[in-house]
């Protein structure tokens, strides 16, 4: 696109990097849940920010930390309507009637723009050297892609998941900006499809395996066998030795695999994201967090997301083209203190 | 003096300046910057860990700063160096303090809470509900694991008698009705819907030396509906499950399933050792030994023994060892002495 003279300016890498620390995290995590324990909950949207900005500005990048700047009552806000939600789709599929059908095309047709919010919302109040980010995808993008395509993925029994994932992406990450610098996304539909196909095939043959047994016991039951309690224990403990497979072993490699695709394709203005994620090595961080959660009936959870925090910035870098400098705010930042003033008005943030 | 990096809020560019209070303003110099502000119009980002903090301009402009230290003691008889948050949560003890709070609540929650929460749900759940819950159940039951009974109409006429002549242990007449059906997958059971519904499987009839058991039996299931067992069940596992999701949800939702089934043995435990109470006291006021039921037991557990184990079975299964409940009722007093064991 850029036109720029041929001398290319000189390109760096500068490496994300997480500098938090699980015990110091501790203490802020058990102060958030005695907290919101102690407040029936409604401490929980200042504990979000909090949980943020301590991630948030513990992730550095060419020596300067990210910021996170929410607003605990907007979050509330969302969160009250997020419920409000989650209790009528509750009520309307409790007692199947006209309302069920009425209240889902509600909450369809809700859904997108609340989502839109939600990504607005996040980015809005994420900061970088001073610089707020922005989201600009239009609210015919987010009908389209949510409902759309997210239908499509419904009725083909998700086969269209990659598809669906990589408009979502497109969208999420092709109107995000920085300043007044735009992120860009390159990554086709056909790398998804590749990226997934090894793991669709994966989890549609565990998916068997997990099933075939239980199905082939409650085939020799309608014959009239008794099932034999040994067959059911094992059909019992394959189905589980199945499920913790697949959310062990190939959630990792999955979530690895996607995360190199999504950044290695994402760019900001002429800077390149380069992620370089090992699913072995996050099998590895993710299995051994697993079991140290269990065997602390939870408390080593604050170790453990700071393991996944620091590893996975550890594999990203960005590839900076001449300077970060060079960055300036949009030309409309008078409209950004309105615009302030809107998003707490309007925006909501849902937990995504 | 202080080191940080300034942001005018524009540009990306940082500049590294020196910070200084200076009276009730702020002054910020160096590489090319100068300003000077009243402390009133700006705004500190709380402390939390050691990650930098943030002092915003009005205008947009940052500083960023990484000395804790210093930065807390130059700010410290200022409004902005207020902050008990930090302090709390680096503060060891008040961090070790919290984990027992929580640990603490956590039990507490788990013994007492939730089975008082069901308790309230069970008791208040509109009879119309309760009712339509068990239909559709036993409707459920019916399609995929029972069958039509085969019982001698006579002798279930008989049963049905008998039933209907029982008094519960306050002296009133129970409401329930009592339904036969057969079942060969499950072997010899009963059990009891939330309306009181009690389904009586031939096989337990067969099983049974005499009328006496069977009603021992009917109490025990009588038990189950008198303290609303089948609708907190359904109350407390929905609550530990959704505590569960919220608590290891983050991290696994495998790890979320694990406290319901843990939680569930116990509390079904305690569910059957408390129909079994409820049974000997009908039992003692209907002129029957509550030993009789216990010997029930005995038998169920010998045949199980043999291999007739079913584990998917109804209430009257398994857990607690079925031994174990035997004793326990064999060691009660046969007559309606001490009818006042009945209540929890
Ligand atoms: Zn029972």
């Amino acid at each position: 696109m850029d036109s720029e003279p041929t001398p290319a300016p000189p390109v760096q890498t500068e490496p994300f990097r997480f500098n938090g620390s699980g015990g110091e995290y501790f203490g802020i995590w058990i102060v958030n849940l005695l907290l919101t324990l102690v407040t029936l909950g409604l401490y929980s949207p200042w504990a979000k920010v909090r949980r943020l900005q301590y991630f948030y500005r513990n992730t550095e990048l060419a020596g300067a930390p990210f910021d996170y700047h929410g607003k605990p009552w907007s979050i509330l806000k969302g969160r009250l309507i997020a419920l409000g939600l989650l209790l009528i789709y509750h009520f309307a599929t409790t007692y199947l009637s006209v309302w069920t059908a009425v209240a889902l095309v509600l909450i369809a047709l809700v859904m997108p723009w609340l989502l839109r919010n939600a990504f607005r919302f996040r980015a809005h109040y994420s900061s970088y050297r001073g610089l707020r980010f922005s989201f600009r995808g239009s609210l015919a993008g987010a009908y389209g892609v949510f409902l759309g395509y997210g239908a499509l993925m419904f009725f083909t029994a998700y086969l269209a998941a990659p598809l669906f994932h990589q408009r979502l992406k497109r969208y999420q990450h092709g109107n995000a900006c920085f300043g007044g610098s735009a992120f860009s996304f390159s990554a086709g539909v056909g790398r998804f499809y590749r990226t997934y196909l090894p793991f669709m095939v994966g989890f549609a043959v565990l998916f068997a395996l997990a099933f075939l047994p239980i199905i082939g016991l409650s085939a020799s039951a309608k014959a009239g066998g008794k099932p034999d309690p040994e067959a059911v224990a094992a059909a019992g403990f394959g189905f589980l030795a199945v499920f913790l497979f697949g959310a062990l072993v190939l959630g990792p490699l999955f979530q690895a695999a996607i995360q190199n695709l999504i950044w290695n394709h994402t760019a900001l203005g002429p800077h390149r994201f380069v992620s370089r994620l090992s699913g072995w090595r996050l099998l590895g961080i993710t299995a051994s967090n697993f079991v140290l959660v269990a065997l602390t009936l939870g408390l080593f959870m604050p170790w453990a997301a700071v393991r996944v925090a620091r590893y996975r910035a550890s594999c990203t870098s960005l590839q900076v083209e001449g300077s970060l400098d060079a960055i300036v705010a949009d030309a409309g930042v008078e409209v950004a203190a309105l615009g302030e003033e809107t998003a707490e008005l309007f925006d909501i943030d849902i937990g995504l | 003096m202080l080191d940080a990096v300034y942001f005018d809020g524009r540009h990306a560019r940082g500049h590294a300046v020196r910070v200084a209070l200076d009276g009730d303003d702020l002054h910020v110099c160096g590489d090319g910057i100068e300003r000077r502000e009243p402390l009133a119009t700006l705004r500190l980002s709380a402390r939390i860990g050691r990650a930098p903090r943030t002092i915003a301009f009005a205008d947009g402009a940052s500083c960023e700063l990484r000395d804790h230290a210093a930065l807390e003691a130059m700010l410290r008889r200022t409004p902005l160096g207020r902050g008990w948050l930090h302090r709390a949560e680096a503060d060891w003890k008040i961090v070790a303090l919290a984990v027992v709070a929580i640990g603490l609540l956590a039990a507490a929650t788990l013994v007492w809470g939730v089975p008082r929460g069901a308790q309230w749900i069970a008791d208040t759940m509109p009879e119309r509900m309760t009712r339509v819950l068990s239909e559709q159940s036993l409707d459920l039951l019916d399609r995929h694991l029972l069958h039509k009974s085969t019982l001698d109409p006579t002798r279930a006429a008989d049963l049905t008698g008998a039933a209907e002549a029982l008094r519960a242990p306050d002296g009133s007449q129970p409401v329930y009705r009592l339904e036969f059906r057969s079942a060969p997958d499950l072997g010899p059971n009963a059990f009891a819907l939330p309306d009181g519904t009690v389904v009586l499987l031939d096989e337990l009839v067969a099983l049974a030396d005499d009328d006496a058991q069977i009603l021992g039996v009917i109490g025990h299931e009588l038990g189950h509906v008198h303290h609303r067992h089948g609708l907190r069940l359904i109350a407390q596992n929905s609550a530990i499950g959704v505590l569960a999701a919220w608590w290891f949800g983050d991290v696994s939702t495998v790890l979320a399933t694990a406290p319901t089934v843990l939680m569930q043995a116990r509390y079904s435990r305690a569910f059957e050792a408390e129909a079994d109470r409820y049974a000997a006291a009908l039992m003692r006021v209907n002129g029957i030994a509550p030993a009789r039921l216990g010997a029930l037991l005995r038998k169920l557990d010998a045949q199980r023994g043999q291999g007739g184990a079913d584990p998917l079975g109804g209430l009257l299964d398994s857990h607690p060892a079925l031994l174990e409940r035997a004793r326990a009722l064999e060691s009660l007093p046969p007559d309606g002495a001490g009818r006042g064991g009945a209540e929890p």
